[in-house]
């Protein structure tokens, strides 16, 4: 800024000779223009009055010119012979007559045309017709004029036809026309003498250039605004005639009078304009704005030049004058400069005893006393800034956020931890509110915390997050108030240390404990629910079993073998409660096979259709080429059944659709979905099932509670059902997903994994084998009586031997007392004192070629987990006499 | 002074809120006069008929700007120069950007050309006469050319009248009737047929034709051609009837049908028609319900051809997107298969349609339709 102050702004002299100058060029201008504007007005009225003149003179010419035209049609129709040998003329004496006739007065029409140059067409029309009888040009011979005012008018006097745009070709033109009748010895009108003025005549008036200066001209238009003159007419820039202010207010408004305004060629004109009312034609005189007030503009040049050379010279001689007034205070203002760079040794010169030189006495003695007190200051200074740095940098030195604040809540200081979370500089947060350098920071909380430190003596402490650039970060803030020896405060110390990682670990633990607790929770619930399960599974085998022996007994079709029947039905409905509970355990019976998830649903889908209503529609939209799974089909179908009549019971008895999507998905690890409960499923390939219905949908309260055990929203139902989805998902390593809105609908996702190593596909319906009678000796080995009797009777009556024990020890005396004779042991795995799996270990110690069926309410997959499978052949409990039967068999005759 | 002097226009530029300007289109007619009632009654009364309708339905939309349409009417009487005069009062003062009219061919020519240097688009519903679209740009009809009519005309006396011997009586001063008569004479000589007799008459003697029929009935012609205007025909067919003429009369399309009502004379006689409220079209049926509803008469074949020329420069107007003159013509130009009362029309090449002559037949004091001959 001070580098760019002119000279003039700096100077005092500069100051004095431009006010000067401005001051003497602003009269000088105004002079100037007034002159001008004078003149200018002057030279309008001059101009103006000048081309009144012209215009006079050309009206009048105008005038006498046309009356000379009409003078000179009445003399030819008056002088010449034609009058008396009209008869001729019009063919009433014989056509050589006639023809000798026209021939003389049409050598006579030319001359008059061509000598005097005042008609562009001279001619006789017949009475009446209007016919053209004679014309100087031949081409309107012939023609008819009939109804042509100046025919009308011409054959009662002498007429003159304004100018008027012409009927006949070229049509449009000009065209002033006077006429006369004709009338033969007895005064008839026998014929009427035209003749059309050439307009060109006019020109010669009006080409005429004096008074008119250099660019001046005048014309005329007639009341169309067309050029009435040879030299504009017909023009193709004016087609439609010329509209300036001129011709329209003479021509439109029938006015007289002066104007200032652009002319045709759209140059700014002084013009005269006149309507001459007897011709019907518009006069304009029109000269160059600039012509007529160049006079003006010279004069303004010239009163410039002169009036800015004077000034020049003055200002040389203000100049002058100003240096020498202005120089000892420019002495003084100069010494203010060197003492003012910390030169005291500087002195003004006392050159005058006026008020300047008072003022450069009164100078010295301050800059005298200034360097006194200057020496002192500067150590004062330099120990100051010392203890300021070196607080500076212990504070700097920490990892929490430091900063001081007054009472205002204006930052006096703060430490760089702080200054690079809020991205400036310190010099550019001191001295501003804290509030507006950390906008995050909640006013009214830090109000309430700053009082409490104000009432306190003690660092106040809260607890804060702010999320900066995405993260959350929680501060644990200190605040303390900084009093001074009499105890008042004076700033607030604030200091804030980051405790994020430690809230987050924190929280991972709380995580992983709830986590561990559910896992516990559902594995134990397992074991309660296997326990259980195992052992309604022996009373179940004898159950059925029995009720079956009891059914092969009883005639067809006996009432008591119906009951029966009811009998069997009922335990088959237990063992499959027992079942659903093993599935929501994550223990249910478990075949390992290879399922193609889209012919399972397509053998389905007809049952599927029966178990929903008929107003719900069912669409399959499957994925083609899906790939397999491994699980078991008849748990998998249970989880397909379980959601579609989930989903018809949502939309009720309305009307409705049931989607069934299926398709394969990879999840990332990073992106798991959602689900209940569920573990986090590894990163791989999934093939998934989708159920979408548009039901009533699921408020979040009741989202929450369907995978609870015997949670229902029905009025009936065993309430196992979407647990156990849940649980055989959970047993085939995927994961069941749900969204639901009120109302709209909900949608259930299923997650497999998809099978990678080749297991064999099995058909979901195993079919039924017709025992056979074998033959030999079958030992039981089982701790529960009546499914030892079930057994015995089973397989007596199907022709084996069978020995029963009721314990391991039992078992292996009779398997050594009868070695040799056994074909085959069923072995119960669970029981007491001795298990099952011990029980084989001292079998094949006797017999390493012992045949064995492992048996047990347990399932394959859960002995599997224990660790208690191998390779025999298991029958899971309840079984049916036919399932006994055929595995004995086969185990007897591989 | 000077201050004030250049404060001026910026005031007046403020304060000049200026409302949609008007789209103004210029009617030359023959409003007074003798052709007062065979042909400027229609010509008005459509004309006003036309800027009614079109202003009731808010204008013409002209580029997104409802622009009202302003009709000036100008008469011209029975005189070429002052239609010339009135039609560049329209074209130089009025800043029309189109003219309709004027109806009859000798006015028509001169104001054709007039257009042309003005080059603004000029519709003459009626004028028939050649030249006058005859190498204009900016000129157009909407009747069929007398060469059309003229030789439908000598083709209906020979094949169907089947006339050998026929009488010319036309007004020589009228360029339509004069041209009109010798394209029938031509094209009757070429036929076959004999033209016995030529006589002509002029405007400024129009009240006694008995010389001229004396001769016509000497010549004793098969039929007597007379292209001529209301007035004449009645006092021509009167005078013939009375002088025991009894040859078949044939006019053209400047008989008036409503006007020769009342003469018994015309009886028997045929003319041609460029349009007829009985030739039925749904434009027609739209367009005389209108006139009656407005005017309470039946309209005429000038009427029918004025509202057409009206409809022709609007479509041309709304297509064009602009006021100009020149891009109206451009637009007027392509029109093809207009849907007018009068017919179809379609201007191909020059600014003459492609239109059908009707001939017509007095039957009991009324026009009846007889023959259509198609270009």
């Amino acid at each position: 800024m001070t580098n760019r102050l002119t000279w003039a702004a700096r100077s005092l002299t500069g100051r004095l000779v431009l006010t000067f100058l401005g001051v003497s060029a602003a009269i000088v201008l105004m002079v100037a223009v007034v002159a001008y504007l004078q003149a200018r007005s002057a030279l309008r009225e001059q101009v103006l009055e000048r081309l009144q003149t012209v215009a006079d003179s050309r009206e009048q010419q105008l005038n006498r010119w046309i009356d000379g035209q009409r003078l000179e049609v009445e003399f030819l129709a008056g002088i010449h012979p034609f009058r008396a040998r009209l008869p001729e003329l019009l063919g009433e004496r014989g056509r050589s007559a006639r023809k000798e006739m026209l021939v003389a007065v049409a050598a006579f029409f030319e001359r008059e045309r061509s000598e005097k140059g005042k008609f562009s067409e001279l001619f006789l029309l017949s009475v009446p017709g209007g016919k053209v009888l004679l014309s100087t040009d031949s081409s309107r011979i012939g023609d008819y004029r009939t109804t042509d005012t100046y025919y009308v008018e011409g054959r009662k006097g002498t007429f003159v036809q304004n100018v008027y745009p012409s009927a006949a070709r070229p049509v449009g033109t000009p065209t002033l026309t006077i006429s006369t009748p004709l009338q033969d010895a007895e005064g008839r009108v026998r014929a009427v003498l035209a003749a059309h003025l050439n307009l060109q005549e006019i020109d010669s008036i009006f080409t005429d250039r004096s008074g008119l200066g250099v660019t001046g001209e005048s014309y005329l238009t007639d009341r169309f605004h067309v050029f009435v003159s040879a030299t504009h007419f017909g023009r193709p820039a004016y087609p439609r005639g010329v509209g300036t202010v001129g011709v329209t207010r003479a021509a439109d408004a029938h006015e007289s009078g002066t104007a200032t305004y652009p002319n045709y060629r759209g140059v700014t004109v002084l013009g005269v304009y006149r309507w001459l009312a007897r011709r019907d034609l518009a006069l304009i005189v029109e000269m160059d704005a600039d012509e007529a007030f160049a006079p003006a503009k010279r004069l303004l040049r010239s009163m410039i030049f002169v009036g800015v050379f004077s000034a020049l010279a003055l200002t040389l001689l203000v100049l002058a004058a100003a240096r020498r007034i202005a120089r000892p205070v420019v002495a003084i203002a100069r010494t203010a400069d060197r003492v003012a760079a910390g030169d005291f040794a500087a002195i003004a010169p006392v050159e005058t005893k006026d008020e300047v030189g008072r003022l450069a006495v009164a100078f010295n003695k301050m800059t005298r006393r200034l360097s006194r007190v200057y020496g002192d200051q500067e150590e004062h200074a330099a120990a100051l800034e010392r203890s300021k740095r070196l607080l500076q940098e212990i504070i700097d030195s920490s990892n929490a956020f430091i900063v001081v604040t007054d009472l205002e809540g204006l930052i006096m200081l703060a430490n760089r931890p702080f200054t690079e979370l809020v991205g400036e500089e310190l010099d550019g947060v001191l001295a501003r509110p804290v509030i507006e350098v950390f906008p995050l920071l909640d006013p009214v909380r830090r109000a309430t915390a700053v009082s409490a430190a104000l009432a306190s003596d003690r660092p106040v402490i809260t607890e804060e997050s702010f999320e900066i650039e995405g993260l959350l970060r929680v501060v644990l803030i200190s605040r303390v108030m900084l009093r001074d020896a009499d105890g008042a405060a004076y700033a607030c110390c604030t200091i804030a240390t980051e405790i994020t990682n430690i809230k987050r670990a924190e929280a991972e633990r709380r995580l992983f404990a709830d986590q561990l607790q559910h896992t516990q929770k559902l594995e134990s619930l397992g074991v309660l629910a296997g326990g259980i399960a195992h052992d309604f599974n022996n009373l179940l085998t004898s159950i059925l079993g029995h009720a079956n022996l009891v059914l092969d007994e009883m005639p067809e079709g006996s009432r008591s073998g119906e009951d029966v029947t009811r009998i069997i039905q009922a335990a088959q409905r237990a063992a499959e409660m027992t079942n659903q509970m093993l599935a929501y355990a994550g223990r249910g019976k478990f075949v390992l096979a290879r399922v193609d998830l889209n012919a399972l649903v397509t053998q389905m889908s007809q049952l599927l259709q029966v178990s929903i209503s008929k107003k719900v529609e069912l669409c399959y939209e499957m994925a083609p080429g899906l790939a397999a799974i491994e699980g078991d089909p008849s748990q998998i179908q249970q989880v397909v059944m379980n959601l579609i009549t989930n989903a018809a019971e949502a939309i009720g008895d309305r009307v409705g659709t049931i989607t069934l999507r299926t398709g394969l998905i990879r999840l990332e690890t990073a992106q798991q979905p959602a689900g209940f409960g569920a573990e986090p499923l590894p990163g791989g390939d999934y093939v998934h099932v989708v159920v979408a219905d548009t039901g009533s949908g699921m408020d979040a309260a009741t989202l929450g509670r369907i995978f609870e055990p015997f949670f229902t929203t029905k009025f009936t139902g065993r309430g196992l059902g979407l647990a156990a989805v849940q649980g055989i998902m959970r047993s085939h390593g995927g994961m069941l997903t749900v969204d639901s809105v009120p109302d709209q609908g909900t949608t259930f996702r299923v997650f497999f994994p998809a099978a990678t190593t080749a297991t064999p596909t099995v058909q979901t319906d195993p079919g039924s084998v017709l025992p056979r009678r074998g033959g030999g000796t079958v030992l039981i080995v089982d701790d529960e009586e009546p499914i030892r009797s079930f057994a015995r009777r089973a397989l007596e009556r199907s022709g084996y031997r069978v020995l029963d024990a009721s314990d391991g020890a039992e078992a292996m005396s009779l398997y050594r007392a009868h070695l040799g004779e056994i074909g085959a042991v069923v072995l119960d795995l669970t029981m007491p004192v001795m298990d099952g799996r011990q029980v084989l270990g001292h079998l094949r110690a006797i017999d390493p070629e012992v045949r064995v069926v492992l048996s047990s309410g347990f399932s394959q997959h859960d002995l599997a987990a224990r660790g208690e499978a191998g390779d025999e052949l298991f029958l899971q409990k309840p079984y049916l006499l036919g399932e006994l039967l055929e595995t004995v068999r086969s185990v007897m005759d591989p | 002074m000077v201050r004030l002097q250049w404060m001026v226009p910026g005031v007046l530029a403020l304060a000049c809120n200026s409302p949609t300007p008007e789209i103004r289109i210029g009617v030359l007619v023959g409003a007074t006069g003798p052709r007062q009632v065979s042909s400027g009654l229609g010509t008005v009364q459509s004309a006003r008929l036309a800027e009614e309708l079109v202003n009731a339905s808010g204008g013409i939309m002209v580029g997104g700007v409802s622009h009202p349409v302003r009709v000036i009417f100008r008469d011209i009487g029975d005189q070429a120069d002052r239609a010339t005069s009135q039609a560049r009062d329209l074209l130089n003062r009025d800043s029309v950007v189109a003219l309709v009219g004027p109806q009859f061919s000798r006015d028509a020519i001169p104001v054709a050309s007039l257009a042309e240097q003005a080059r603004v688009p000029m519709i003459s519903p009626m004028s028939t006469h050649p030249n006058t679209t005859l190498g204009n740009r900016y000129v157009f009809r909407i009747a069929f050319t007398d060469d059309l009519q003229g030789k439908a005309l000598a083709h209906f006396a020979r094949e169907t009248l089947h006339a050998r011997r026929a009488a010319l009586l036309y007004d020589v001063a009228m360029d339509y009737s004069r041209n009109l008569s010798q394209v029938f004479q031509a094209e009757f000589i070429a036929r076959g047929g004999m033209v016995v007799s030529d006589q002509q008459f002029t405007s400024d003697q129009a009240d006694d034709f008995t010389a001229q029929l004396t001769r016509i009935r000497a010549a004793r012609p098969d039929v007597v051609f007379s292209p001529n205007f209301t007035r004449a025909d009645s006092i021509q067919l009167i005078q013939a009837r009375r002088l025991g003429i009894t040859a078949t009369f044939l006019g053209s399309d400047s008989w008036n049908d409503a006007s020769l009502r009342g003469v018994p004379e015309a009886e028997g006689a045929y003319f041609t028609v460029q349009w007829h409220p009985g030739i039925a079209t749904a434009e027609a049926d739209s367009f005389i319900a209108r006139y009656r509803r407005a005017y309470g008469t039946t309209p005429d074949a000038t009427g029918a051809a004025t509202w057409d020329a009206f409809q022709v420069i609007f479509t041309a107007l709304r297509r064009a997107g602009s006021v100009e003159p020149d891009s109206i013509r451009r637009t007027i130009a392509a029109t093809e298969g207009f849907r007018g009362v009068t017919g179809v029309l379609t201007y191909g090449n020059g600014g003459d349609p492609h239109k059908s002559v009707y001939i017509m037949k007095f039957v009991k004091g009324m026009g009846v339709f007889q023959q259509r001959v198609d270009p």
